[in-house]
């Protein structure tokens, strides 16, 4: 496979799939592993599972770590470019437009209806986020989104502080307990 | 310079938005919409609406928005860049060690506590997202905008329980907002 196919193939896995990361994954690994034999299953699921973990757009390091994978360093880049630019030209557009047209009486009027609907996905994703997260070490999990909570809601206490704190903490008490001993 | 601003402030947020696309929404809401006031909370349901119904994560679509609104084409590359700029460095040291066999564990490490404690508080900016967009203009109070807006609510929770899509969904919204505002 040439790093132009490579490039046009992550490009257009981003440009056609709706919803952000999650839905690509499955995508990427008929592609690559099923259709082109270039990689091994296993290869797929340990970058998927990094891309997972670390912070930023899932997407974007999945396909960097693909492109890495494939073509050193070159392939890296192209991955981000393919991943980055499609959302960069959609939207951009859609912003142009939506400055203009966002007072239209139609606009509006339609987005009130659909803002309604907005609050309620996100609340009921925050609640299945909720019972996911809590599945594993509930006690701590639990302690984890109850305090942030209440540091988000109650206090001036900075986003990225609460961050911060909680990845160390959570470093810190993984690293000198196991998994099984942390209720 | 505003280009650098913006690159900062998505930086900042690219560097700790952990555990999936909606771990962006408490940085939009504190960061972008209460500090810099780049964009009103209105525009952010919006932002979030537009997300839902184009391809691409939540965070990019934001990054371009607010970029495009706050310095155009070069803010929303500018931004772009920045939220990617530190997952990027991240992933390309660690991708030496990833297929060299070594385990990389510290960053699920991290996530363990991270996970639940996103959600907390991307619950505070739903929290405050309801209030903004039934009463935007504060107050209690009833107009042909708002009670669309709430039977749009209402609808969407009902057909997001029946794991309708989310597309369709927000399509739905649109159909209920412009036929209560119009019929009224």
């Amino acid at each position: 496979m040439s790093l132009w196919r490579f490039f046009l193939v992550i490009l257009r896995f981003n440009a056609v799939t709706f919803g952000g990361g999650y839905t690509i994954i499955p995508l990427l690994k008929q592609y690559f592993v099923e259709n082109k034999k270039v990689l091994e299953e296993d290869e797929v699921l340990k970058l998927t599972t990094l891309a997972q973990s670390g912070p930023g757009v899932m997407v974007v390091s999945a396909s960097l770590l693909l492109g890495y994978r494939l073509f050193g360093i070159k392939g890296a880049l192209v991955g981000i470019m393919g991943a980055v630019l499609p959302p960069l030209v959609i939207i951009s557009i859609i912003s142009l437009f939506y400055q203009q047209f966002r007072s239209n009486l139609w606009v509006s009027a339609a987005l009130a209806g659909i803002g309604g609907t907005v609050v309620s996905i996100l609340f009921i994703t925050v609640f299945n986020m909720a019972k996911n997260a809590l599945k594993t070490n509930p006690v701590f999990s639990g302690l984890m989104m109850t305090a942030s909570f209440a540091a988000g809601l109650l206090t001036d206490i900075r986003t990225s502080v609460i961050i911060f704190s909680v990845g160390l903490l959570s470093l810190i008490l993984f690293s000198f307990y196991k998994e099984e001993q942390i209720p | 310079m505003i280009l650098w601003q913006l690159y900062r402030v998505f930086l900042t947020i690219g560097a700790l938005s952990f555990g999936g696309g909606y771990a962006i929404l408490p940085f939009i809401q504190k960061v972008v919409v209460e500090e810099m006031h780049w964009l009103t909370i209105v525009e952010m349901t919006d932002v979030i609406a537009i997300s839902q119904m184009t391809p691409g994560p939540i965070s990019l679509n934001a990054a371009s928005f607010v970029g495009t609104k706050i310095a155009g084409l070069s803010g929303a590359v500018v931004a772009s860049i920045g939220v990617i700029t530190p997952q990027c460095i991240l992933m390309l040291i660690l991708s030496r060690y990833l297929f060299s066999g070594k385990e990389i564990v510290f960053l699920e490490k991290m996530l363990k506590g991270l996970k639940p404690a996103v959600v907390g508080l991307i619950l505070v900016s739903v929290i405050g997202l309801v209030e903004s967009v039934i009463f935007p203009k504060g107050g209690f109070y009833l107009d042909k905008t708002n009670i669309a807006s709430m039977v749009g609510m209402i609808v969407g929770a009902v057909l997001m329980i029946k794991k309708m899509d989310i597309t369709k969904i927000i399509m739905i919204g649109g159909i209920i907002g412009l036929s209560f505002t119009l019929s009224l």
